[in-house]
């Protein structure tokens, strides 16, 4: 290897990937294949190193994909038996998650006597409706009967906390859970009481613990991503589903159950409007998937929620959407405005929504006076497009996604 | 959509998942991020396969790269890019005998032109052959040889004197 290449091999802040591996942080500098040394022997690279290496991942890569492969389609084949025929047919590419998404098997045999230990995510520490911790020691059956509820009370390592709000905790079966329910000669897929990798219980607090709620439970976030949906509608969708099921409102949803595995929806579903270069991660480009975070009192947050057909999108571009109001909106604001005795803005504005699990989020101050002439505003298109630049930078909106996101100012 | 299809195409993500995501992680300091873009190139592979029923790595590193896009040239993706560098190099120093010289090489690195320092990382980070990185810069090998050539002559003369391997101003 000649000085150069070691030079540059040597700052790779990634230098190995492997191959199959669930992602966590690496701990850079430890684990470096080549250490720097300035004048150390050269190698052709064509050779030596660089072959071996591309062998070895080769080979590597190979021999875990294909036990990835044997993974996903065992964990397929299992789900397909535990939720029947009744289940949708994937739309897409296998429903069941990637590799990178796939709990850990659990670590003590299944069917054993030990119970599975505790899964690593950490719930919030209390229910702040209850005040009552939100672990599963809490949970009760009350007596219910079927096979996973009885597993609740012997086996509660089989399970894993998802989450706890208002009143409501949500959680799932572990791998070595559901394992076991097969070795009991359970999980035939009949509902909630048999016991789903994947899928979203709930239990009700009763004044003393939560209580499992037998009727109720939401499909896994895979199975929603099977059905067809980008990975927005799947949020949507598991969004409504906490809310009909529980009564629970939405903005809740991400304490109750949290969010899709990241890269489940972009690896399995391709959703039907992403582009190559989609900035957005396959998010929909529309007022549909805009939310407003923020003073809800607020006159263009109450009118942006009440009236988004009012509001025309212009574009998305790296995680941001942007929209105004479009001609008649304006005109239908100006009527409300003078209605309600109040003066209209003088200038109409570009509004912006950040990208983020699942939705646009639009907040108060992400908001651009738009290309109207302004007095004091140098008149030259170059200079009316580093002003743009200047206020979205102001407004905490990147400049230089300016281009895309509002075009070049009008000739 | 055939069984074979999918089969397929799981093969392709678990083959190259690794190298995609390395790619990206090794150009954007948010490794959320990354993990969204490389789960977007597989995601275009699946809508592209078709036309491209056995994309080659090279051809999911120009998606990759497509995808870190227009803006890996602006400010934000090359002070991510800087970032990344800094940091890595950071960690790299700690508990290590290193006497800053990485640091130096990464200031180096950060201070090419872009499409310089794009044909070094492909080269030496990536570990693609010159028609893999020919096929990511959508030019022919020939003129991938003659860029990286330059891009190493580029870098070698930004080096500090005592750090060019020639020892040349």
């Amino acid at each position: 290897m000649d000085p150069i290449e070691s030079m540059l091999r040597s700052i790779n802040p990634v230098p190995d990937e492997p191959a199959g591996a669930t992602w966590a942080p690496q701990p850079l500098g430890v684990d470096m294949p080549e250490v720097f040394t300035p004048h150390a022997g050269c190698q052709d690279p064509r050779h030596g190193y660089r072959r071996r290496a591309r062998a070895l991942s080769t080979v590597r890569a190979m021999a875990i994909g294909v036990a990835a492969v044997m993974l996903i389609v065992a964990a397929g084949f299992l789900g397909a038996l535990g939720r029947g025929p009744e289940n949708p047919a994937p739309a897409g590419p296998t429903p069941s998650p990637s590799p990178t998404t796939l709990p850990t098997p659990d670590p003590t045999p299944s069917g054993g006597s030990t119970p599975a230990p505790p899964s690593a995510v950490a719930p919030p520490a209390t229910d702040p409706t209850t005040g009552v911790a939100c672990v599963f020691g809490n949970v009760s059956t009350q007596g219910q009967s079927g096979p996973m509820l009885r597993n609740i009370e012997t086996y509660p390592g089989d399970f894993k906390v998802l989450g706890c709000a208002s009143g409501w905790l949500a959680f799932g079966l572990t791998n070595g859970g559901f394992q076991r329910l097969l070795d009991q000669g359970a999980g035939q897929g009949s509902g909630a009481g048999d016991g789903i990798p994947g899928d979203i219980y709930f239990a009700r607090f009763d004044g003393n613990n939560y209580v499992v709620n037998k009727t109720l439970f939401a499909p896994a976030w895979d199975t929603l991503a099977a059905a067809g949906g980008t990975p927005v509608a799947t949020v949507v969708e598991m969004d409504r589903q906490v809310q009909q099921k529980l009564g629970v409102s939405p903005a809740l949803r991400p304490a109750l159950v949290g969010g899709p595995p990241a890269s489940q929806a972009g690896t399995l579903q391709a959703p039907p409007n992403a582009v190559v270069d989609d900035p957005n991660k396959g998010a929909a480009c529309s007022m549909d998937f805009v939310k407003t975070m923020d003073n809800p009192d607020a006159w263009v947050v109450q009118d942006i929620n009440a009236h988004p057909e009012n509001y025309t999108v212009l574009h998305c571009a790296g995680g941001w959407l942007s929209f105004k109001l479009s001609d008649a909106g304006y005109r239908q604001w100006l009527k409300d405005f003078q209605a309600t005795g109040h003066t209209p803005e003088s200038s109409p504005y570009f509004y912006f929504a950040k990208f983020d699990t699942g939705a646009y989020e639009f907040r108060l101050g992400w908001t651009v006076p738009n290309w109207d002439p302004r007095p004091g505003i140098d008149s030259h298109p170059e200079a009316r497009a580093t002003t743009m630049e200047a206020e979205m930078e102001r407004a905490g909106i990147p400049g230089n996604l300016r281009r895309q996101l509002v075009g070049s100012p009008p000739q | 959509m055939s069984l074979s299809q999918q089969d397929s195409f799981l093969a392709l993500h678990e083959g190259f998942k690794p190298r995609v995501l390395g790619y990206v992680r090794r150009r954007i300091s948010s490794n959320a991020t990354a993990e969204e873009i490389a789960a977007d190139v597989f995601r275009i592979a699946w809508q592209k396969r078709e036309a491209v029923p056995d994309p080659s790595i090279g051809w999911l590193l120009k998606v990759a790269r497509n995808l870190i896009g227009n803006e890996y040239r602006s400010r934000a993706r090359a002070s991510q890019l800087q970032d990344r560098l800094r940091d890595s190099e950071r960690l790299r120093s700690q508990g290590s005998a290193d006497d800053g010289t990485r640091a130096v090489i990464a200031a180096t690195l950060g201070r090419l032109r872009d499409k310089d320092r794009e044909i070094l990382l492909l080269a030496y980070w990536e570990d693609l052959t010159m028609s893999e990185v020919a096929e990511v810069l959508s030019c022919t090998e020939a003129a991938a040889r003659v860029r990286l050539h330059r891009a190493r002559n580029s870098f070698e003369q930004a080096l500090p004197q005592q750090l060019r391997p020639t020892g040349k101003d």
